[in-house]
């Protein structure tokens, strides 16, 4: 005892690492997540930071305004020649609709759900990213309040962003698809019997594998998820950027470009 | 620096760092201005631990708020806080040039430190893309702690009274009572 009080400024330095270091330990153990104590702490830092959010994001809009003027014009003619697109392949897809019809029925006639939650969906703003700067979690401004639970899917615009890892009555912390522990299982738009296993690769693309090492897939095909596991089916995730062959683990792996532009990501649906 | 000032200070950073930087960020990267400032306070104030030990519940806030695990950044900032101080003794703490090779330093070691402890707690991102985050975080860091130098400068300048003498940096309490009592004598 007498060694700490003749040594009182390294005891203090030792013990405040010691507890720091409890700290980590105890988020990792409870996996990220945080105790009743950090949640209400987190509801107050949500209310402080929410309007300097909102602030920062009208900037970020007039900026960007501002300065890729042009690309908003060209932006805004591709949009009009998919807008025509879309609206011919909707009146080519109106004659099935009769068709679809008898599948919903015969669907209600398995008790089949072909979607997770009651359907609904809930917008949420993002207030603060990951400050890793590696965007694997974010939190938003939506939480139980309305109605959202754990391990609601999160999507926007693009594709598929993540789930729901914590819930607090006015926010809501997301586990991006970037996470490396956040499985993913997809299958190939274009040939939907092409299926694997996809993760965060802590680098903001995704790696994974094929359950065929035999299935023919190439750079630039579409993945959408494939419905085992969490994730609904049909959302799309990505586009393969590189396919190679691991001969230690004799699967083809492949890295994929997620669709959701995460370094610009300010508004996300949640699905209930 | 006082308590006040600097708990102010840092209350600042962490609201501008999960707001209004998003705007700035570059590739997704955005200076880290709690380590900024911490470096500064630190480097810049001969307050021995004091910047630390206030910079750990805003770090913990931080971690709260958008970190993977709560408490790492407050462990390696108060860590690199310790080293900081204790290396700075023997620097000139007045000359720009010391303060930015220790922010260079500083920002290095508190990302390698951060980026060993998520790899130990299961993270996959390798060096590289610690590096290629640091191509971009070090120079915006830099940046920040330059604008904060100049801002510190310019206050500095204005409180130096006719006398030659400065004001501001002559500790707290006691000292700093008697020290405008000896500057009122002498004029």
């Amino acid at each position: 005892m007498n060694w700490f009080r003749r040594h009182k400024i390294f005891t203090a330095t030792a013990g405040i690492v010691l507890i720091l270091c409890l700290f980590v330990l105890g988020s990792f153990l409870l996996g990220g997540g945080s105790t009743i104590l950090g949640k209400g702490f987190q509801t107050v830092i949500t209310a402080v930071e929410k309007p300097f959010t909102y602030a920062a994001g009208g900037i970020r809009n007039t900026f960007v305004g501002i300065f890729q003027y042009n690309d908003v014009l060209n932006e805004n003619k591709a949009l009009k020649k998919e807008n025509e697109d879309l609206k011919q392949q909707n009146l080519e897809l109106s004659l099935t609709r009769e068709e679809l019809a008898q599948l919903e029925d015969l669907s209600d006639a398995f008790d089949f759900t072909p979607f997770a939650g009651n359907g609904e969906a809930v917008a949420g703003q993002i207030i603060s990213l990951d400050n890793s700067n590696l965007f694997q979690t974010f939190v938003i401004d939506a939480g139980s309040d309305k109605g959202i639970k754990v391990n609601n899917i999160v999507v926007d615009g693009n594709g598929l962003v993540g789930r729901i890892r914590e819930v607090g009555k006015t926010w809501s912390k997301v586990v991006s698809i970037l996470d490396e522990n956040n499985n993913i299982s997809f299958k190939v738009l274009r040939k939907g019997t092409i299926q694997g296993v996809l993760s965060g690769n802590g680098a903001g693309k995704l790696e994974g594998y094929l359950l065929d090492s035999e299935a023919k897939i190439v750079e630039g095909d579409v993945l959408v998820t494939s419905g085992v596991g969490l994730y609904p089916q049909g959302i799309r995730i990505g586009k393969v950027s590189s396919v190679t062959f691991d001969k230690d683990l004799q699967l083809k792996v492949i890295t994929v470009a997620p669709t959701v532009k995460f370094t610009s990501l300010q508004k996300v649906a949640v699905f209930l | 620096m006082s308590y006040k000032k600097a708990v102010l200070l840092y209350a600042i950073a962490l609201i501008l760092q999960f707001s209004l930087l998003n705007i700035f960020s570059i590739n997704g990267v955005t200076p880290n201005l709690i380590l900024c400032l911490m470096i500064f306070i630190t480097y810049k104030y001969n307050d021995g631990l004091k910047p630390a030990l206030i910079a750990i519940p805003f770090a913990l806030l931080s971690d709260l708020m958008g970190g993977q695990y709560v408490g790492v950044s407050a462990l390696v900032l108060f860590i690199l806080g310790l080293t900081v101080n204790y290396l700075g003794r023997g620097l000139n703490r007045e000359t720009l040039s010391t303060l930015l090779t220790v922010s260079v330093a500083g920002t290095v070691f508190y990302n390698l430190l951060y980026w060993l402890i998520l790899t130990m707690l299961g993270n996959s991102s390798t060096i590289l893309d610690l590096l290629k985050f640091l191509a971009i975080a070090l120079p915006a860091n830099l940046l920040v702690i330059l604008i904060v130098f100049f801002v510190y400068t310019r206050i500095y300048r204005r409180r130096i009274r006719p006398t030659g003498y400065a004001i501001v940096n002559m500790g707290s309490g006691a000292n700093k009572r008697n020290n405008k009592f000896n500057l009122r004598n002498m004029r």
